[in-house]
């Protein structure tokens, strides 16, 4: 057996692991999410995060789900008949190689029932359901409403 | 013949005085309106201050009743909605909070305040209303009324609530409300309304011409 052979042999099941594992992971980055920080003893927080599409199909969210909530859905504040309303968005549509950004007074996520009082700097697990996929996985911090994130 | 005044001569005199006397008083009307407000608002200003509506009685985060007098030699900003509202009212009272703090920052700050005012009185009891306003201020003033004078009183400022339980099998429910800021003067009137969406710098710069119009 020639050299390149034993090379390719042990080379093969490495690459195969290794692009196994970015498929694992999913083409949705879940990028800049973040839990503002709520006043105490409040049943309903909310989540934002841009999702980022980075493969070459569109994807569906069509779920949330949370170790640390009762109840995570997705919303949009719309205000229409003058009044600020919020929508539940049952699929959530993202263009290959598109971003959408959920963020305040637009697209949220609703947190409902938080199991535990949650502070700046805690880290919240939140896992999303994809139509036809294998989800996607994202860790929000929690951090105060006065930080970088406002217009 | 009939030299009466009411020959040809006398019928001009009589048009002309008229004329001159309808133009002077629309001279005199129009030196009597205020000046335009200013242009290019962040809010819809009132030419002329409202009265308050008759049943603007509510109660504070600390059960005292909040009226007129509490309104009093202070500019008040109001906004309406629900402690259970995970973004909306969350997001404008930390415009608010921003925009008190540009407020006092300013060369010739105005007394100001904030209050809150929840459309959920079922929910919102003085106690939960203030572990929630001071969250965001500790000057900030949370209240309600009992909703047979809160439904009529919001209303009479333009302001609409829905319950809404759509989609929810929990027993839970949300509160559909207009987002509208309204601004009332130390006269304890209302004198604008800051609409959608808030920014808190346009929002102050707003309001220091409004304050200069009226003072």
């Amino acid at each position: 057996m020639n050299r390149t052979a034993r090379t390719l042999r042990v080379l093969l099941p490495v690459l195969a692991l290794l692009t196994g594992a970015a498929a694992a992971e999913g083409p949705v980055a879940v990028e800049e999410a973040w839990i503002p920080q709520s006043p105490p003893g409040m049943e309903m927080m909310a989540g934002y995060a841009t999702f980022h599409n980075r493969g070459t199909g569109p994807v569906t969210i069509t779920g949330a789900a949370s170790p640390a909530f009762g109840r995570v859905e997705l919303h949009r504040t719309v205000h229409e008949g003058g009044m600020a309303r919020m929508k539940r968005v049952p699929h959530l549509r993202i263009e290959a190689g598109g971003r959408v950004r959920l963020e305040p007074g637009g697209l949220h996520l609703m947190l409902m029932a938080p199991r535990r009082r949650l502070a700046p700097g805690d880290e919240v697990e939140i896992t999303f359901t994809t139509a036809g996929g294998r989800g996607v996985q994202a860790r929000f911090t929690v951090r105060p409403r006065n930080g970088a994130h406002h217009h | 013949m009939n030299a009466s005044p009411r020959g040809p001569r006398g019928l001009l005199i009589i048009v002309l005085s008229t004329v001159l006397g309808l133009a002077a008083g629309a001279a005199w009307q129009w030196l009597r309106q205020p000046p335009p407000p200013p242009a290019d608002l962040a809010a819809t200003m009132f030419p002329q201050p409202r009265p308050l509506p008759e049943g603007f009685r509510l109660t504070d985060q600390d059960g005292r009743p909040l009226d007129a007098a509490r309104l009093r030699g202070k500019w008040t900003f109001v906004f309406f909605g629900f402690t259970h509202c995970p973004d909306v009212c969350p997001t404008t009272l930390t415009v608010m909070a921003r925009l008190k703090k540009m407020l006092a920052a300013g060369p010739d700050p105005a007394p100001v305040q904030m209050l809150f005012v929840s459309v959920d009185p079922k929910r919102d009891t003085p106690e939960v209303l203030k572990r929630y306003v001071t969250f965001f201020d500790p000057e900030f003033l949370g209240a309600t009324a009992p909703m047979e004078r809160l439904v009529p009183m919001t209303r009479s400022l333009g302001i609409l609530f829905a319950y809404n339980n759509q989609g929810r099998d929990d027993g839970g429910y949300t509160v559909d409300h207009s987002a509208q800021i309204l601004l009332f003067s130390p006269e304890a009137q209302w004198v604008a309304v800051f609409g959608t969406p808030h920014v808190a710098a346009r929002m102050a710069r707003t309001f220091r011409q409004i304050r200069s119009y009226y003072e």
